[in-house]
């Protein structure tokens, strides 16, 4: 089997444990890496009594058998364990360079479980791994973390690391990489994770090649597509994500608000384009990417002059930009380089600061309540400051960094504008825009989540014809959200697992393509329905691994304020999802009963017995 | 008469000159001005009428203002 290393290695931090796994090839062919992998290990390691921040919930990292070689957008690896935030399975995904490192120092994943008495480091170089002293980086960012490891173990060392805010247990808090260039593994809390066993980072040191089956058969192909996708994401990387926030707001994407209105003119103000007129530095690449839709930025004069590293992507300008009505692009970069530097989910940072400042609105927190902080609509310096709450878990940050379903909890009243699925937080992309959004947010594993559908892609230029999907669909086209989400999910399941970007279906990659990369890196013949299958497989063990702790439809649920308020804009009508019925025809594609429970017959076909 | 903008970012990308490309009628719809103007490949554009985006099948009227968008990704 060619393409993996067949070798996983284990660290338990409570008694110092280091051992190899050497999993049954069964477990690639039918998982095959990445997400799906570390799905199947968080389910066969931890069960409903399983506390996400004591020693038994084990924090996966996985590479999937595209990482580390020449596919395109490959430099990518998953991050799977019980979320903190939410209380069931969480997984993140990441690009960058530790991927790539980690799958080059002959390992396919790290599982680390138990809990350090003391601040540690885990260094895997090659086959040699050790369990180091954390030293003085324990309560440093990021930024520093990353820097300091190049200069310990030399420029080659890629680092999977948390902030302070990861230290100090921040629900919200989460893995950065990369350094200053910011590749975060935002969601579900991991930061937090990592923080409870008292693991400051991973740090990777790789010199190995895998071996590829046909590496002529994945030259022909990369020398095919790659131009090929390039071309059509001139787009992203001339713009980045946050080229498409004017586009968004045109169209009642974006997040107005708190998600109460759809339109926001001063979404022109921070475009991709404004920030290439403005704080472009650089573009920056992941690992195998063509793409390069990263930014880096550097603010050098003014009120929030200082940053240097990664600029803003679409869903940190949606959330800390549109859902505040903060109009300025430089507050909204220095309030995301807080999160990056300390380590806390922008999504959810924003989407706090937003709920915030409706509850200081709504005489739900008195300015007394939030620090002295005058939250209002609009405010780029309360913006900041709640954010440095955050990030520094101080105050009212302690309550923000619960995440907006956390502050519902604790807020009487605050429920009806908590905009959440199963306690994640939306990212920017309104479900009254794209009709499958609604259904895919209802229905992801993780919580509200558009890129583990990412069925809106094909309500906006995307295609899928191997599921007869030739042209894309009309955004408000009712019937058939079930279908498409069923094929979406599977498909975004199965690139999580085989680790690759999903921007390369913008780019004209299809499962066709996917099909003849896996041949030629694994040497394994299959097909689009086998693949198909295969990512089918991994969402319903996701979905079993809810169902077991007690997760059912009534959890299939979108919030009451984009249920019930319709918009009332040119952008979007009056539309809000009738999401029943998406849900019977989605439930009835799945396999699933009436109560969202995969049937014994669907377990049984797809081996998940 | 219908006016017709192109977004600087989409110039840009696409290599359009606004100065000389065909303006929309009214009763046109979106979809066929697109191809007939051969201002860019439906997946690339949004279209967007009195500034909100509008589907392909929308008829213009007079007095519209048309602003083409690229369709860039979002994330």
């Amino acid at each position: 089997m060619k393409g993996y290393w067949g070798r996983i290695l284990s660290i338990d931090l409570s008694d110092s444990a280091i051992t190899a796994i050497t999993p049954d090839e069964r477990l690639y062919r039918d998982y095959i890496g990445g997400s799906g992998i570390g799905a199947r290990l968080l389910y066969d390691m931890t069960g409903p009594e399983t506390d996400p921040l004591g020693p038994d919930n084990p924090i996966i990292w996985m590479t999937g058998p595209f990482t580390g070689t020449k596919v395109p957008t490959s430099g990518r690896h998953q991050i799977t364990s019980r979320s903190p935030l939410t209380g069931i399975f969480g997984e993140s995904d990441a690009g960058g360079r530790f991927g790539t490192a980690l799958k080059r120092s002959g390992w396919d994943g790290v599982i680390v479980k138990g809990m350090s008495d003391k601040p540690v480091i885990i260094v895997i170089r090659d086959d040699k791994v050790t369990i180091e002293p954390a030293g003085g980086v324990w309560g440093k960012d990021t930024f520093y973390t990353d820097k300091h490891m190049k200069e310990r173990f030399g420029p080659s060392c890629e680092t999977s690391c948390i902030g302070v805010a990861g230290e100090k247990l921040v629900p919200i808090s989460c893995i950065g990489h990369d350094g200053e260039n910011a590749r975060m593994a935002g969601r579900c809390g991991f930061g937090a994770v990592m923080g409870s066993k008292k693991l400051k980072a991973v740090a990777v040191i790789g010199n190995r090649e895998t071996e590829i089956a046909d590496p002529e058969r994945l030259m022909a192909q990369q020398k095919k597509m790659v131009p090929i996708i390039v071309e059509k994401t001139k787009g992203m990387h001339l713009l980045g994500t946050a080229g498409g926030t004017a586009a968004a707001e045109k169209m009642g994407d974006i997040p107005v608000q708190n998600w109460r209105r759809g339109n926001w003119p001063d979404a022109e103000k921070i475009t991709g384009q404004v920030m290439a007129d403005t704080i472009l530095t650089k573009n920056y690449y992941c690992a195998s990417c063509p793409i390069g839709c990263g930014r880096d930025v550097e603010i050098k004069n003014g009120k929030w002059a200082g940053v240097k590293g990664a600029g803003p992507e679409y869903e940190t300008l949606g959330l800390m930009g549109g859902s505040c009505l903060v109009n300025d692009l430089e507050a909204i970069t220095y309030a995301a380089d807080l999160c990056n530097r300390h380590g806390v989910d922008t999504i959810e940072a924003g989407s706090a600061v937003a709920m915030a400042m409706e509850c200081f609105e709504k005489g739900f927190l008195s300015r007394d309540e939030l620090d002295g902080i005058n939250a209002e609509w609009g405010s780029a310096e309360a913006l900041v400051a709640l954010t440095e709450k955050i990030c520094s878990a101080e105050g009212v940050g302690k309550l923000l960094g619960l995440g907006v379903a956390g502050m519902a909890r604790k807020i009487p009243g605050a429920e009806s504008f908590a905009v959440h699925v199963k306690g994640l937080t939306f990212p920017a992309h309104d479900p009254r825009c794209f009709n499958t959004l609604a259904l895919g947010y209802a229905t992801s594993n993780r919580g509200a989540c558009h890129l583990s559908s990412s069925a809106y892609f094909f309500e906006k230029t995307a295609v899928m014809p191997e599921f007869g999907y030739e042209k894309p669909r009309q955004r408000y086209t009712e019937g058939g959200e079930g279908l498409l989400n069923f094929h979406a999910q599977n498909l975004m399941g199965l690139m999580d697992s085989l680790k690759m970007c999903k921007f390369t279906i913008y780019g004209g990659v299809n499962v066709t393509e996917i099909c003849e990369w896996y041949e030629a890196v694994t040497g394994i013949k299959t097909s689009v329905k086998e693949m198909a299958e295969t990512g089918e497989r991994i969402f319903n063990l996701k979905r079993l691994y809810n169902i077991r702790l007690g997760l059912r439809r009534k959890d299939d649920r979108l919030p009451e304020r984009i249920l019930s308020t319709p918009r009332r804009d040119e952008g979007t009508g009056d539309y809000t999802p009738d999401l029943e019925p998406m849900l019977d025809e989605y439930y009835r594609v799945r396999g699933w009963d009436d109560d969202g429970v995969p049937k014994p017959e669907t377990i049984e076909r797809l081996g998940l017995s | 008469m219908i006016k017709l903008k192109i977004r600087p970012e989409y110039a840009v990308l696409y290599g359009v000159d606004e100065s000389s490309v065909l303006m929309p009628s009214a009763g046109e719809t979106i979809r066929d001005y697109v191809v007939r103007s051969g201002i860019g490949k439906e997946e690339n554009i949004l279209p967007v009428v009195n500034n909100r985006a509008k589907p392909w099948d929308y008829s213009f009227s007079e007095g519209d203002v048309l602003e083409i968008y690229p369709m860039a990704a979002s994330g």
